[in-house]
């Protein structure tokens, strides 16, 4: 068995040596150092970019939120507008239609007042054409006149008996 | 028909000998020096770009960093940091010698005792020293089994104390009887593919090209079994228990 060959140790442990120790240098000096600088530098990219995406995020959030702010207040004070509006409309509405009812109260009342003084002047006007009728169909039948007077009481009479 | 222990020869390519010892440059010093190309050169030609999306090579160091780095967190926790090159540097070296000899014709330096031994009395040392630096003659306290009454105490002390010494051994010859039995039993079969000739040798066939593969993973494990002990070695020393 080649292994059990004492004259072949010291090479072999020479050799071992040497190489290993070369590999350890190589490795500890050169290689691991940047592999771990590399990994490193990479993970704070990562770290950096999920720190900012996640700034980003909560700002978004926050413009979004705003944004929800703003509508809902422009909401309500378009509400008070539309409640302020129909108020004033109803209101308007209110005072126009009293003027009107007011106004048309008061024209009546003056036709009314115009009717009755039209009325009595008629009146008036009749009694002194009836009694002028009277006295002289009074004249034409008895061939008297009549007094005055009592034409008018009897023509008076007569009316109120109409009227 | 060579035999089954004939690919484990030390075969000199260089005599050297330095005030009569014989240093000289074998095939076994040959695949050390490839291992130290391959492996080195791998790390650093990954670790050369730093890019910050890694090519190929890159993430095959970065994956070699990352699974040593977790592997020592697990074992030893933050404290372990400070031993990260000389257990990558060891799992290198185990896996790409094992993994060079996976490749026909090539040596095993890792199927020799003595390299595997050095190694392993190497890392046992290391620990030792550890442990006296950190914890002074406290360190004594680790042959006693934590609970265990006093009068256990003569039975349980020189357990452990031999437990703790054949530790070195018991590494060593874990790689080593690895690497010997797989490339062994790989050789005698493929003796069996010739023997039995074109009429019932692709049976061996077969079963060699599975073996292959199993093989390759047996050299990657022993390489990582090899470095996880030396970390929980390591672990020891630095918590006693």
């Amino acid at each position: 068995m080649p292994q059990l060959d004492p004259a072949t140790f010291a090479s072999q442990v020479f050799w071992l040596v040497v190489s290993f120790a070369v590999l350890a240098l190589i490795l500890w000096r050169i290689a691991l150092p940047r592999i771990s600088s590399t990994l490193e530098s990479r993970q704070q990219r990562i770290d950096t970019d999920i720190a900012r995406a996640e700034e980003i995020a909560s700002e978004a959030e926050g413009v979004l939120s705003a944004y929800e702010e703003e509508l809902a207040k422009a909401r309500a004070s378009a509400q008070e507008e539309l409640h302020k509006a129909a108020e004033e409309v109803i209101a308007e509405t209110e005072a126009r239609n009293n003027a009107l009812t007011e106004t048309l109260a008061a024209n009546s009342e003056a036709a009314n007042q115009r009717i009755e003084t039209a009325r009595a002047e008629a009146i008036a006007n009749v009694s002194g054409m009836v009694e002028d009728i009277a006295r002289q169909a009074v004249e034409r039948l008895v061939e008297a006149t009549p007094d005055s007077s009592t034409v008018s009481s009897a023509v008076n009479a007569a009316l109120e008996e109409r009227t | 028909m060579a035999s089954p222990l004939e690919q484990f020869e030390i075969k000199t390519i260089i005599p050297i000998e330095i005030a009569g010892i014989d240093i000289s440059f074998t095939n076994s010093s040959l695949m050390m020096a490839l291992t130290v190309v391959i492996g080195g050169g791998v790390v650093a030609l990954a670790a050369s770009r730093g890019a910050m999306v890694p090519g190929r090579l890159q993430t095959i160091g970065e994956m070699l960093y990352e699974f040593i780095a977790g592997l020592i967190r697990e074992t030893i926790g933050p404290e372990g940091r400070k031993y990260f090159p000389i257990i990558f540097t060891l799992f290198m070296f185990i896996l790409i010698g094992n993994m060079l000899g996976m490749i026909p014709y090539s040596f095993t330096f890792t199927s020799h005792i003595i390299v595997t031994f050095v190694m392993a009395f190497v890392v046992f040392i290391g620990v030792t020293i550890l442990g006296f630096a950190r914890h002074g003659l406290h360190f004594f306290s680790f042959f006693i089994p934590p609970g265990a009454p006093v009068w256990m105490w003569p039975l349980l002390i020189p357990i452990e104390v031999i437990s703790y010494l054949s530790r070195p051994i018991s590494l060593s010859v874990r790689l080593f009887a690895n690497m010997l039995a797989g490339h062994t039993m790989l050789k005698v079969i493929a003796g069996f593919v010739f023997a039995l000739g074109l009429l019932a040798g692709w049976l061996p066939l077969l079963l060699i090209t599975a073996l292959t593969g199993l093989e390759i993973l047996i050299a990657f494990l022993q390489a990582y079994v090899f470095a996880i002990l030396t970390c929980l070695y390591i672990k020891d020393a630095l918590e006693l228990h």
